[in-house]
């Protein structure tokens, strides 16, 4: 399959005189994946989708969208293919619901243009897509942190992107909400989209990733299916406790991650 | 959404219909009071032919001396309105008023120093409009960092250059001519409608138009930058780009009216809140409603200025006494200040 996101050889650090975050880093996302990005505290997951975005610029290396070099594009050329969900957003004003889904049109409207009734339409849609149609009308402050995630999910969707990058977007959700927000994504990625997601549950990969990438110390210590990159050993390397991975038939018929406490 | 959309043109349709009638219910009001048709007369005989059944002196009050400041009324209490709004959308924070970037104590040092070395009103116009942008230059180039201006620099920058302006303008006060340089410094920073003439409308009036035009263009707009910007960015908006366009216009707007009229405080602030009450926090609908509104208040409080007592109250001490307790209740009624 086409490389869709092509990293190489990159670093980043916020200025010469900080901290490097992260360095070396080269890999390349295909269209249709669902790529995991795991790692501890720290590691420079939510840095990395930033870069991938086109937020932050690499200090070293390249980001390639498309195999073209993410720093030659505008803001708006990258809205349009590669949709960014950030690990949470305060919104100033209680705006409602809908206003927020629509302003993912931002990218597909000239400067002066403000949203007509079609890109209403398409906010409507996309709140179809991930089910909260019924949240449209209500005020963004007075929703739920799982409610929101998903706002934040239908908004993106809004800028018809070919990418999708969410930043842990199952953080700070409850059980239930986690499995919802996944079982989105899933779908999302059945119907084409390319989905790059920082994740803190390894657990989570198992479930839907096709690709997972382990961040630790500033470099990249293993990337595989998730199969080859999850494992005892590298769980162990990345939160420095003892995970058992075992495989459950059962009709689950999956690997899981059982955190043990005598080590 | 048709019903929204319909609701909210209603809601603009009657705070322009308020406006108005602010408009003529204060060219009718004052020391000779006109009878409103009288009033529709005069309006009219400068397009129409009507034979004038009235005194020269009727139409020169209601021509030459009402009408125009009431005409600077509506542009300032529209601009200023318009500009907080801008402002506090692009600033996140709804307690900001359009003088956050050192505005108004920039133009109140130019226009004390004008009163001080002149005694025109040209150069206090023309010294408090270019010490007004100046102060949100030194603000904006303050606040600049790693090629980009964070929200919370360009705010912390404005109480700076604010503070030094204030510091520069006290300094002012205390040189001056404590007989009559001093009471014309501290007239004009409390604000007046008194000056304004047929002519200053000409030169302003089209700065006015031309920059609340820009604001109201991108108005949709702001609703991605009061997300955050790094959030703006993400969707597609070029953040700079567009806050400089609004910067610019608000700026240029408040220095405006500071210009023609001195420091008139809290319209900024409050009226926001009010059109925030009356159709919501999106911007395609706050920024014309707050305009509309802002309008007519100034027009009705300017009125109440100079028709209560037998000499003029400075205007920016009303909006100070109304202002401040309306915007005391907004807080205690819906809490966070929205």
């Amino acid at each position: 399959m086409a490389p869709m996101i092509e990293i190489k050889n990159a670093g980043f650090r916020y200025s010469s005189k900080s901290d490097v975050i992260f360095s070396n880093v080269t890999f390349t996302v295909a269209s249709g994946e669902v790529f995991f990005l795991i790692g501890p505290n720290g590691a420079g997951k939510s840095t990395m989708l930033k870069c991938l975005s086109g937020l932050l610029p690499t200090s070293t290396g390249t980001v390639q969208l498309n195999s073209r070099d993410i720093r030659r594009l505008s803001a708006t050329a990258v809205a349009q293919k590669v949709g960014f969900v950030p690990q949470s957003l305060i919104s100033a004003f209680p705006f409602l619901v809908r206003d927020i889904v629509v302003m993912g049109r931002a990218a597909r409207l000239g400067l002066l243009a403000s949203p007509r009734k079609k890109d209403m339409m398409q906010a409507e849609e996309s709140m179809a897509r991930v089910g909260i149609l019924s949240l449209a009308n209500r005020r963004c402050n007075q929703i739920s942190g799982g409610e929101w995630q998903l706002v934040l999910i239908a908004r993106a969707l809004t800028q018809s992107p070919a990418i999708l990058l969410l930043d842990e977007p199952t953080s700070h959700l409850d059980l239930g909400n986690q499995i919802k927000t996944l079982m989105v994504i899933q779908q999302l990625a059945a119907e084409g989209l390319t989905i790059v997601m920082a994740s803190h549950f390894p657990d989570h990969a198992f479930l839907n990733a096709s690709k997972v990438a382990i961040l630790k110390d500033g470099g990249l210590i293993n990337i595989g299916s998730p199969d080859e990159a999850i494992t005892e050993q590298s769980l162990k390397a990345i939160y420095g406790v003892k995970v058992s991975v075992r495989y459950i038939g059962n009709g689950i018929n999956r690997k899981v991650c059982i955190p043990v406490l005598n080590n | 959404m048709e019903n929204r959309g319909m609701g909210i043109s209603k809601v603009h349709l009657s705070l322009l219909c308020l406006v108005s009638l602010a408009v003529f219910g204060s060219l009718a009001l004052g020391r000779i009071e006109v009878p409103p048709v009288v009033i529709l007369k005069i309006l009219l005989s400068k397009m129409l032919p009507i034979t004038q059944s009235w005194s020269d002196t009727i139409d020169s009050v209601i021509m030459d001396v009402r009408l125009p400041r009431i005409m600077a009324g509506v542009l300032v209490g529209a601009g200023l309105s318009i500009s907080g709004a801008s402002f506090q959308g692009v600033f996140r924070n709804p307690l900001v008023s359009p003088h956050i970037l050192g505005v108004a104590s920039g133009a109140g040092f130019g226009a004390a120093v004008a009163i001080l070395l002149f005694n025109k009103i040209l150069f206090t116009q023309l010294l408090s409009f270019v010490f007004g942008l100046a102060a949100v230059g030194a603000t904006y180039s303050l606040s600049r960092v790693y090629k980009m201006t964070p929200v919370l620099m360009m705010v912390l920058s404005g109480i700076v250059v604010g503070s030094l302006f204030s510091a520069l303008t006290s300094f002012m006060k205390y040189i001056a001519d404590p007989m009559n340089k001093m009471p014309a410094i501290v007239f004009w920073l409390l604000g007046s409608l008194n000056h304004v003439t047929g002519e200053d409308l000409w030169i302003v009036g089209p700065v006015f138009a031309l920059c609340i035009g820009l604001l109201l263009a991108v108005r949709w707009r702001i609703n991605l930058l009061a997300m955050g910007e790094e959030d703006a960015r993400a969707l597609g908006v070029n953040t700079e780009q567009l806050k400089l366009i609004i910067i610019i216009s608000a700026t240029v707007i408040t220095a405006s009216s500071v210009c023609i009229s001195g420091i008139i405080g809290w319209i900024g602030i409050v009226i926001p809140h009010i059109g925030r009450l009356v159709v919501g926090p999106d911007h395609k609908h706050l920024l014309p409603a707050s305009m509309l509104i802002g309008a007519a208040y100034l027009v009705i409080v300017d009125t109440i200025a100079r028709t209560v007592l037998v000499t003029e109250i400075p205007i920016g001490i009303l909006t100070a006494i109304i202002g401040a307790p309306v915007f005391a209740y907004l807080l205690r009624k819906n809490k966070a200040g929205m």
